[in-house]
């Protein structure tokens, strides 16, 4: 579906990238710069992802597909990415990364619930940025693409994002996750379900020696809506007024526009 | 030339609302414009494009609006209206009558049509500070057509305001239209339906949501944001 630069939105990943780096934001959102190269994880991720949602998409459908199909579609979708556009890679060549994803997919696969009540896959929303202590609006609206919404035995929406993560998560990482609260926020207002009945998770899968899954489940509360808006609020002002300032640390190391950036300076 | 049909006010229905660059403004949908000079001018007036530009991002167009001998010249631009992610044109035609209907109500306004719309409003903010006290007075930045709205984040138009609406316009004070749009979208998806939505309003600022002012529509806002959604 064709969608025009015209509509006034924000993403879940545009507010995340400008909190991470402005200036990696300006050149993503406002040069529209192509990078010359894709991360090897960035591509990796992502063929994690699509695999998964195969698999998701089958058993919402009442046919969970085989673990050699959800791996079939990670090394197709792997093969291509990589043979299509530049790469980069870091950690591990492109025959290593295949089979840790191979060996990752398994250990998702085998902690995957059959019986488990699949509502939707990547589901897309778009939603009014509303600060639900004063009402004000903001002239954006908020665009989320959630991996996974279950409905728990309790009756719960339970919204699930899939992670590929060198290491467990921390408590810390999954309570101040922005993305978790994004999810929240966009269920209830997008009317999926009451924020009470809202519940979130995260499912890693460690790219470690041996892969592992962990289930991280939370919630979030009205105050975290509230924080969400005053933080929109203020990546939008920032934006408004060209502050793009580069944020240096251990992202940098795999940033696609490192060469862009010190010249920026 | 009944001038005084043209500098007639709209009526409040008629004005619309956007945030430009400084804050809420008001503008006059083309088709209104279209009707005003014609009712003025006994349909005795002409419109052309002089000169046109495609730039980048924006469409450019030079407008002359003639009638009974008297010729208003003024510029027009729209956005260029992409795909999202490949960056493709959509319709440069589009963008063009878009930008044609811009000029065609600037130059309108130089005949008094919708110069009512910021009859009260100081000129302020970096629209004003380039343009001295002897330019003319600047017609509203108004969509140029019924398609036509903000830019999106990743636009280079981003550095216009974006953030927050509860600036009351200066004419009206009354809600935006992006609080209307709002307390619509948020009602649908707590499980209102329209009537309902209007039910609501007329209970608590015995108006319908159309006829709140600001602060009224925000409070609204926030009440339909907190409340759980409709069984059925």
């Amino acid at each position: 579906m064709t969608e025009t630069v015209r509509r006034t939105i924000i993403s879940f990943s545009q507010l995340d990238q400008y909190i991470r780096c402005p200036l990696k934001y300006r050149f993503m959102y406002v040069d529209r710069v192509d990078p010359e190269w894709i991360p090897a994880a960035l591509i990796f991720g992502r063929g994690i992802d699509t695999a998964a949602a195969h698999y998701f998409r089958g058993a919402q459908a009442g046919a969970p597909p085989s673990l050699a199909e959800v791996q079939d579609v990670f090394a197709s979708y792997w093969d291509l990415e990589t043979s299509l556009r530049e790469v980069k890679f870091w950690k591990g060549s492109k025959a290593e990364l295949l089979d840790q994803g191979t060996r990752m997919l398994a250990v998702f696969h085998a902690g995957q619930d059959p019986a488990t009540d699949i509502v939707d896959v990547q589901r897309r929303l778009t939603v009014p940025l509303i600060d639900q202590q004063t009402g004000e609006v903001l002239d954006r609206e908020l665009v989320v693409v959630m991996d996974l919404l279950e409905r728990d035995r309790e009756g719960h929406l339970v919204v699930v994002d899939l992670k590929t993560a060198g290491r467990k998560y921390t408590e810390l990482q999954v309570e101040t996750s922005l993305q978790l609260t994004v999810y929240s926020y966009a269920a209830e207002m997008g009317g999926l379900a009451d924020r009470e009945d809202v519940r979130l998770r995260f499912d890693v899968l460690t790219k470690t020696k041996v892969p592992e899954l962990h289930r991280y489940p939370t919630s979030r509360d009205r105050q975290a809506n509230v924080r969400l808006f005053r933080l929109a609020s203020e990546v939008l002002r920032g934006v408004e007024a060209g502050v793009f300032h580069p944020v240096v640390g251990w992202q940098c190391k795999e940033c696609q526009f490192r060469d862009r950036c010190w010249a920026w300076a | 030339m009944n001038r005084e049909l043209l500098e007639k006010p709209f009526e409040p229905a008629q004005i619309r609302q956007r945030r430009g660059r400084n804050g809420v403004l008001d503008y006059i949908e083309g088709h209104n414009v279209v009707h005003r000079l014609n009712q003025a001018l006994d349909g005795a007036w002409s419109f052309e494009i002089t000169h046109h530009e495609v730039r980048e991002d924006e469409v450019l167009v030079l407008g002359k609006l003639t009638a009974e001998g008297i010729t208003k010249m003024n510029f027009g631009v729209s956005q260029v209206t992409r795909e999202k992610g490949s960056g493709a044109l959509i319709s440069l035609g589009d963008d063009l009558k878009a930008a044609a209907t811009d000029a065609l109500k600037k130059c309108a306004t130089f005949l008094g049509v919708g110069l009512h719309l910021y009859a009260d409003k100081p000129l302020n903010g970096r629209g004003a500070a380039g343009r001295g006290s002897g330019a003319p007075p600047r017609p509203p930045d108004g969509p140029a057509g019924p398609g036509a709205a903000a830019p999106s984040p990743g636009s280079p138009d981003t550095n216009g305001h974006v953030a927050g609406h509860g600036e009351p316009s200066a004419v009206t004070g009354r809600a935006t239209q992006r609080q209307l749009d709002t307390i619509v979208n948020i009602a649908l998806a707590k499980g209102l339906k329209p009537a309902e939505i209007d039910a609501t309003s007329l209970k608590k600022f015995s108006r319908k949501p159309a006829a709140l002012s600001v602060k009224e529509a925000s409070t609204l806002i926030q009440e339909l944001s907190n409340i759980p959604r409709a069984r059925r």
